[in-house]
């Protein structure tokens, strides 16, 4: 045996006589759920010492097994793994198919179906829409010939049928990207962007430090444009703006970069709260 | 063929979404684009979900290195799908289910014309769109008569309104629902669902609402309609209870449940208003009071006396619930709020009488009443009631008349108070989560605080049962595929979540170790970079907001936290702001490029 892989087992062996010791005193990943109409809902343990609540073994089993995965997807840290491996493949089926239920419960039910045949989908699976067809309801057979369509793609010849559907994709993209960025990031910046400069201030006049604020506010954006503008070379006075402009920007990223590993730790804290607390039951 | 069609297709798609935004008349086209963008995007997915087994499933068969790793693909898709697709473990959705209501299939033509409703009039003129689909099937036009087959809803009384907003056609609406509702003995017992096309009763059938429900017709349909109702509604459902409170009685008005040796026994459905009242019962647990020094010492005796000492922290936790509960103050200000002349809305009928005489300004709402306040009498009566257990309600309530103007309303206003505020099971459970969540509590102190929590509870659960048990699920399938406790749920949970919130947090880990070993302090940018990201990652925490704490106020810019908020709201928001104007010129002319034609590459080479 390899010193590396006995020290592992034997840290492995000492973690696992820890987590029986645990679970046979205090009760480790332990859920607690309580009966109202014939639904379960998680409870705190309280309600098990009061005696309105009992312990959910699946919901247990499934807290077993968010740690099993936590751990897993952790163990790259130490180097790629079978576990790890395992985690990957189940995160690549289990997101396949949510995105695809949800597409199917949200979407193609109400939106597809629900118009083209109201009457059968009110029949099982959403009581509340009217049985009755709304005006011009023909017109979603459309999108219903163009799915089929775009699923042709899996058949192994005729892969050009899925063109149609593929270019209503890509045009509605554009047609939908090219206004909702022309007047949320286009517009509405510019129009964030002009305002007055001097700002006033009721009591005293002149608030010195606003309007400085407004005054770098301004030049960093135009700085920064100066940049981005490559139709004239970037020499002379341009080109010390656009120098100006990268300054702004490597703050920007700085800033970008600060917030993103700050988000990501509390993400990490999120889930070492999970195992120490609703899996260990150490909080 | 191959190119062309394509070609236009994407022109034609993006065009009108763009046309839409800039033309009133084209708007709905755009939505319809939006919903058929949602559609392919949706079945984009069952592409994914096909292609994603396709690949797995050649690499299964090939025996290709890693082949093990794709079966757990393959599983872990197939199993999600599954639950999600066909709701495993989801129940039927409760605003579906009409709980407490019997069903019996009836097309809206065997309705007997004795549910036939008539009025003078006709739709009115000039309204394109199509009449609401709730009152599609039963309104008609006649003869210059408006008929109703059926009886009318508030949500048929409502849609109809919004059909035409005029106060005649309203008036009429009114007049017509005035003349579509069922006999006295029948009224909010029976409805008629023409989306369903069922006949429906609620709860129990007695013997004169059966006679009442005969008479209305005799065509075969309706007698045997009536007739599966009747026996649905007469149903025995009975369950076994553990738990019946001692001394329990039901309240009067409830006639066909019993409860005797153990057992709980409902004739037909049960609604869940009448699931609340069963499980009230008649017997009501005293509402907690604001309670005294001594009261508060007292009871803090009482619970010590059932185990150890309460701790300093468990001290201040039952000190801070104590606090929770309600003043004599806001008791006070709830009467004046309850004694406010109150605003009814006035029919459409009464705004049209009054348009027709004249009335230039018609205001929806009439105001009924005059405002009654709490004088300072009745005020010392609050404050001795709100601590004096011997005080009643209805005594607080003689004394309050006697020391003033005292209406109806602010009656009514003070036992909604008093049913709102927590009563002592309640408080004690609020006590013993406080208590336990500071400290340690001993079995019987825990006995003490929720003893009478847990058998208020097991009465509960076991009404529920009985709710759920005698329930005939009408649409098994109108759960929600995502609700807790189905199988859908707990690949989210406890698979997808953890997965990829881990997957994320360890990007800390390798953001962190690539700026380590990348960023190098070797110019003016990269020095700001890097100062940058220190400043903005010890402004995010505690120990950098402490370290420049004592910054005189002189200098008070340069503190972290200050520093931080400057650079985020001034250069962080110039720097994003060209970007983000950058980026949607990019986005509008690659658009521009692929709407036009002149940007190809997604057709392919073939």
């Amino acid at each position: 045996m390899k010193r590396d892989q006995l020290i592992w087992t034997v840290l492995l062996v000492i973690g696992g006589a820890w987590l029986l010791y645990r679970c046979s005193t205090v009760g480790v990943g332990l859920v607690y759920a309580q009966e109202v109409d014939g639904k379960f809902t998680s409870v705190d343990k309280l309600e098990y010492t009061a005696g309105t609540a009992q312990i959910d073994w699946l919901r247990t089993l499934g807290v077993w097994t968010a740690a099993f995965f936590t751990l897993g997807i952790m163990s790259f840290l130490y180097k790629d793994n079978p576990f790890y491996k395992i985690c990957e493949s189940v995160v690549v089926g289990v997101s396949a198919a949510y995105w695809m239920v949800l597409g199917y419960w949200t979407v193609v039910v109400p939106n597809l179906l629900g118009r083209i045949w109201p009457a059968w989908i009110q029949s099982w699976a959403m009581p509340g829409i009217s049985p009755l067809r709304e005006g011009y309801w023909y017109m979603n057979v459309i999108p219903l010939v163009f799915g089929v369509m775009l699923l042709w793609r899996l058949a192994p010849k005729g892969a050009w049928i899925a063109r149609w559907p593929l270019a209503f994709i890509i045009g509605t993209t554009a047609g939908l990207r090219l206004m909702g960025f022309m007047q949320a990031d286009f517009l509405s910046q510019i129009r964030a962007g002009v305002g007055p400069i001097l700002a006033i201030n009721a009591e005293s006049g002149i608030d010195f430090w606003d309007t400085v604020r407004n005054v770098v506010m301004l030049l960093s954006v135009l700085a920064c444009l100066v940049y981005f503008f490559f139709s004239i070379e970037h020499k002379g006075a341009v080109g010390k703006v656009a120098k100006v402009g990268i300054w702004v920007l490597m703050i920007t990223f700085g800033a970008a970069f600060g917030y993103t590993v700050m988000g990501r730790i509390a993400l990490l804290a999120i889930r070492l709260e999970f195992l120490f607390n609703e899996w260990l039951a150490l909080g | 063929m191959k190119r062309t069609i394509p070609l236009l297709i994407t022109g034609i798609g993006g065009f009108v979404l763009i046309l839409a935004f800039f033309i009133p008349y084209t708007e709905s086209w755009g939505e319809v684009a939006a919903v058929w963008f949602d559609v392919m995007a949706a079945i984009a997915f069952l592409l994914g979900g096909g292609n994603l087994m396709k690949v797995h499933l050649k690499k299964i068969s090939d025996r290709a290195a890693g082949w093990a790793y794709s079966l757990i693909v393959l599983l872990a898709f197939l199993l999600t799908l599954w639950t999600g697709l066909f709701k495993t473990g989801s129940k039927p959705a409760d605003n579906q289910e009409y709980y407490g209501e019997s069903f019996a299939s009836l097309s809206v033509a065997d309705l007997p014309d004795s549910m036939l409703a008539e009025i003078e009039g006709s739709l009115p003129e000039k309204v394109d769109a199509e009449l609401p689909p709730s009152v599609r099937r039963q309104l008609s036009v006649e003869n210059g008569k408006l008929r109703f087959r059926g009886w009318m809803t508030d949500d048929h009384v409502s849609d109809l309104k919004s059909y035409h907003e005029t106060l005649e056609w309203q008036c009429k609406v009114e007049t017509l629902a005035a003349a579509a509702k069922p006999p006295e003995v029948l009224s909010g017992k029976v409805s008629y669902h023409s989306d369903h096309q069922v006949l429906s009763f609620h709860g129990y059938m007695s013997d004169a609402e059966h006679t009442a429900l005969v008479a209305l017709g005799k065509s075969a349909a309706w007698s045997q309609a009536v007739k599966i109702l009747f026996d649905a509604s007469r149903v025995e459902t009975r369950i076994k209870s553990e738990e019946i409170p001692k001394g329990y009685q039901l309240p009067e008005s409830v006639k066909n449940v019993q409860v005797s040796n153990g057992e709980l026994v409902i004739q037909g459905p049960m609604s869940a208003a009448l699931r609340d009242q069963v499980a009230a019962g008649q017997a009501t647990v005293p509402f907690v009071r604001p309670m005294t020094k001594e009261q508060r010492a007292a009871f803090r005796r009482e619970i010590e006396s059932k185990g150890q000492p309460l701790t300093g922290e468990q001290a201040v936790a039952l000190e801070t619930t104590f606090n929770t509960v309600w003043t004599s103050v806001q008791l006070r200000l709830a009467l004046v709020t309850a004694g406010q002349p109150s605003e009814v809305p006035k029919t459409a009928c009464e705004m049209l009488i009054e348009q027709q005489a004249g009335v230039q300004d018609i205001k929806p709402k009439r105001i009924v009443g005059t405002a009654v306040g709490i004088n300072d009498a009745q005020g010392a009566v609050l404050a001795k009631f709100s601590t004096d257990p011997s005080v009643s309600i209805d005594q607080a309530v003689e004394q309050l008349r006697a020391a003033g103007e005292f209406n109806d309303a602010q009656e009514k206003g003070l036992k909604k108070f008093l049913d709102r505020v927590p009563n002592q099971i309640d408080f004690d459970k609020s006590v013993a989560t406080a208590l336990n969540g500071a400290g340690p509590l001993a079995e019987e102190q825990k006995e003490f605080l929720l003893g009478d929590y847990r058998k208020r509870f097991l009465w509960r659960r076991d009404v529920g049962r009985l709710f759920v048990a005698s329930h005939v699920p009408k649409y098994e399938w109108s759960g929600d595929y995502a609700e807790q406790g189905t199988g859908f749920w707990f690949a989210y949970e406890y698979a997808m979540k953890p997965l990829t919130a881990t997957m994320f947090a360890m990007l800390a880990f390798y953001v962190a170790s690539a700026a380590f070993r990348a960023f190098r302090a070797k110019n003016i940018e990269a020095s700001l970079l890097l100062g940058t990201a220190f400043i903005i990652l010890l402004g995010r925490t505690q120990a950098g907001v402490i370290l420049t704490a004592w910054f005189p106020d002189a200098i008070g810019g340069l503190r972290i936290d200050s520093l931080t908020v400057y650079i985020m709201s001034v250069f962080n928001t110039a720097g994003n702001r060209a970007i983000m104007i950058g980026i949607a010129l990019g986005i509008a002319s690659t658009s521009l490029k692929v709407l036009l034609g002149m940007d190809r590459s997604y057709l392919g080479n073939d």
